[in-house]
């Protein structure tokens, strides 16, 4: 019988040793013997890691102070100076009174099961797409490289949150849909970087079931189709453009219609108040087929521009003689000041970019019906190297994610009309001038946009100006 | 005196449509988007409503399904004036719901849409 315990002893696959107190090696079987050096008295520590004390954290050790078993994962040497991933297992060898007096260690190797493990672990860090791993309440469990490298580490954050910085779940969900019903979903979504930088991507969702089929969580890999999203929107973008445009001009002609009544009508009937409606009417509809066809030009290829001499206070006086009548339409307030000053820019085009702003301003005072008091503001002055143009005012305002979509294509947060070009179109006026624009926004408080100009725009600017590749939104302004 | 409603965020429309409603011997009165248009339909009971299609607060078409489902507007004639040529929003939106009497598109024909009012209004 003891023949026949020995000779297991001596085959079973896998490293076995009997240890004292002292961590010696008591006995040890064949494989032990074939891979490891074992001299007298040898310490297991030496044998196993050529450390010259015991290991921290010992489960021999544990074992033998508290008679359970214990385990762990470790890495040892073996005779050739291969490293070797092995499972760790210990149990008590008790006396007849009970007393351990010495501990069965069995070493499993894992190697090949961390080679896979490790292997599988790079290619969920390093696919080129951003993978998270969900729970049923769309916390991030994992997330590979490239998903925290452009929205950081989720660190249990909620997917929505994540990607959308929405507080709340998006109204259809294909990682919840999965969880569902099992399969794979996929959409298509815009999400926003922590630097703020909107994508498009792809989203596939795969359900990762335990080992009794129980949907545990979902796998969502979504990739960047920005690049695409933007080659297909170029090739659109005309079509687009020409509905766009034309809508917007059937409502001017519409104006233009009205204007041309009033006036007809009230020469006939002498009334010359009709006479004034008409006139203002045809005059402000005429102004807004202007801005239209000059935003058509700046989204066009190949336009000529000039750096010039700009003076600060008659471009913002300008700009506001010409919203003026659009904002006394609709009841809001319109205030303008600006300091005295120079600088150089394309004259037409920052001009057409301010009023694209103020109107943009104007639009959300008027469909904002929770104030009655509206007022826009358009203020000028210099600050150091630049000349800054704040456009502020009491409307509507945006959320979050309005407010980091609002230069982006195809968005839209209102329902009035217009081309979708102003807002595109001033954002890249600005970028090309080497300026910036910020929006601070909160919904029910308004909106301020901050425009700073260089005092002296970059030298290759003005070509950068006519060269325009984006397409603008559908209706964004 | 038949009374028109005209829902449009575009203040020059609404002038317009007004000025010329009223020169044709009907009154008047207006709602600058779809949530006050429903107001106004209530506290002013037209005879008929013109409405645009795209409007902020309450589309045109949700207005429009709002009208058709509620017993306070039983019959109440619509006909939008819409700058939009693609109606298909409005097909997949309002199924099931009666044709509204007439879509007429910007800029409106003033024959054309005198035609519509008399035929919604006969």
């Amino acid at each position: 019988m003891i023949e026949l315990y020995r000779r297991l002893f001596d085959e079973l696959p896998c490293y076995v040793t009997v240890q004292d107190k002292r961590f010696r090696l008591i006995a040890t079987n064949r494989m032990f013997q074939r891979d490891f050096v074992v001299g007298p008295d040898a310490h297991c520590y030496e044998v196993y890691k050529g450390r010259t004390e015991k290991c921290v954290d010992c489960p021999v050790e544990k074992t033998f102070r508290d008679g359970h078993t214990h385990s762990s994962e470790e890495v040892v040497r073996r005779k050739g100076g291969d490293e070797v991933h092995v499972i760790v297992h210990t149990s008590p060898l008790r006396k007849s009174t009970g007393v351990i007096d010495g501990v069965v260690e069995i070493s499993t190797d894992i190697t090949e099961v961390k080679r896979l493990q490790q292997k599988y672990h790079a290619l969920f860090e390093e696919a080129p797409c951003y993978i998270s791993v969900q729970d049923r309440d769309l916390k991030i469990l994992e997330a590979n490289r490239r998903f925290r490298k452009d929205f950081g580490n989720p660190n249990g954050g909620y997917c929505y949150d994540v990607y959308k910085h929405r507080s709340e779940p998006c109204l259809t969900c294909p990682v919840a849909e999965t969880f569902q019903d099992g399969r794979s979903h996929q959409s298509e979504e815009v999400v926003t970087s922590r630097e703020g930088c909107p994508a498009n991507v792809l989203v596939h969702t795969a359900a990762v079931r335990n080992n009794v089929g129980h949907i545990d969580s979902v796998i969502e890999m979504s990739t960047n189709i920005t690049d695409v999203r933007e080659l297909q929107s170029q090739l659109t973008s005309l079509g687009l453009i020409v509905g766009s445009v034309s809508h917007g001009i059937k409502g001017l002609l519409s104006g233009l219609d009205g204007g041309i009544y009033l006036m007809k009508t009230g020469f006939k009937n002498e009334k010359m108040d009709r006479v004034e409606n008409g006139w203002d009417m045809i005059q402000r509809n005429v102004d807004r087929i202007r801005s239209m066809v000059l935003n058509i030009l700046y989204y066009a290829k190949d336009r000529e521009v000039y750096l010039q001499p700009i003076d600060v206070e008659e471009i913002t006086t300008s700009v506001g003689e010409i919203v003026s009548s659009r904002a006394e339409s609709v009841g809001v307030e319109l205030s303008v000041e600006a300091e005295a000053g120079t600088f150089k820019g394309d004259q037409n085009s920052v001009h057409s970019m301010l009023v694209n702003l103020v109107e943009n301003s104007i639009d959300a005072c008027r469909i904002d019906k929770e104030e009655d008091d509206h007022r826009v503001g358009l203020r000028a002055r210099l600050d150091g190297e630049h000349v800054v143009f704040e456009i502020e005012d009491n409307g509507i305002g945006m959320d979050r994610e309005t407010k980091e979509k609002a230069f982006s294509l195809f968005f839209s947060s209102k329902g009035a009309e217009g081309t979708g070009l102003g807002l595109f179109i001033a954002n890249k006026i600005v970028n090309n001038h080497g300026g910036s624009i910020e929006i601070e926004s909160s919904p029910g408080t308004g909106t301020r946009f901050l425009v700073r100009l260089p005092m002296n725009p970059p030298a290759e600017s003005p070509s950068a100006l006519a060269d325009v590749e984006e397409v603008p939104t559908a209706d964004d302004d | 005196m038949k009374k028109i409603l005209i829902v449009d965020d575009e203040p020059d429309t609404v002038t317009f449509l007004s000025a010329w409603l009223e020169d044709h011997g009907f009154e008047t009165c207006s709602a600058s988007d779809g949530s006050q248009g429903m107001h106004a339909i209530l506290s002013e009971r037209p005879d008929l409503v013109l409405m645009d299609l795209k409007m902020p607060n309450k589309t045109g078409v949700q207005l429009y399904r709002e009208i058709r489902t509620s017993e306070a507007c039983n019959g109440l004639p619509v006909i939008f004036i819409t700058g939009m040529a693609d109606l298909r929003i409005f097909d997949s939106e309002c199924q099931l719901l009666p044709e509204p009497d007439g879509f007429i598109e910007k800029p409106f024909d003033l024959d054309v849409l005198r035609t519509a009012i008399d035929k919604a209004l006969a």
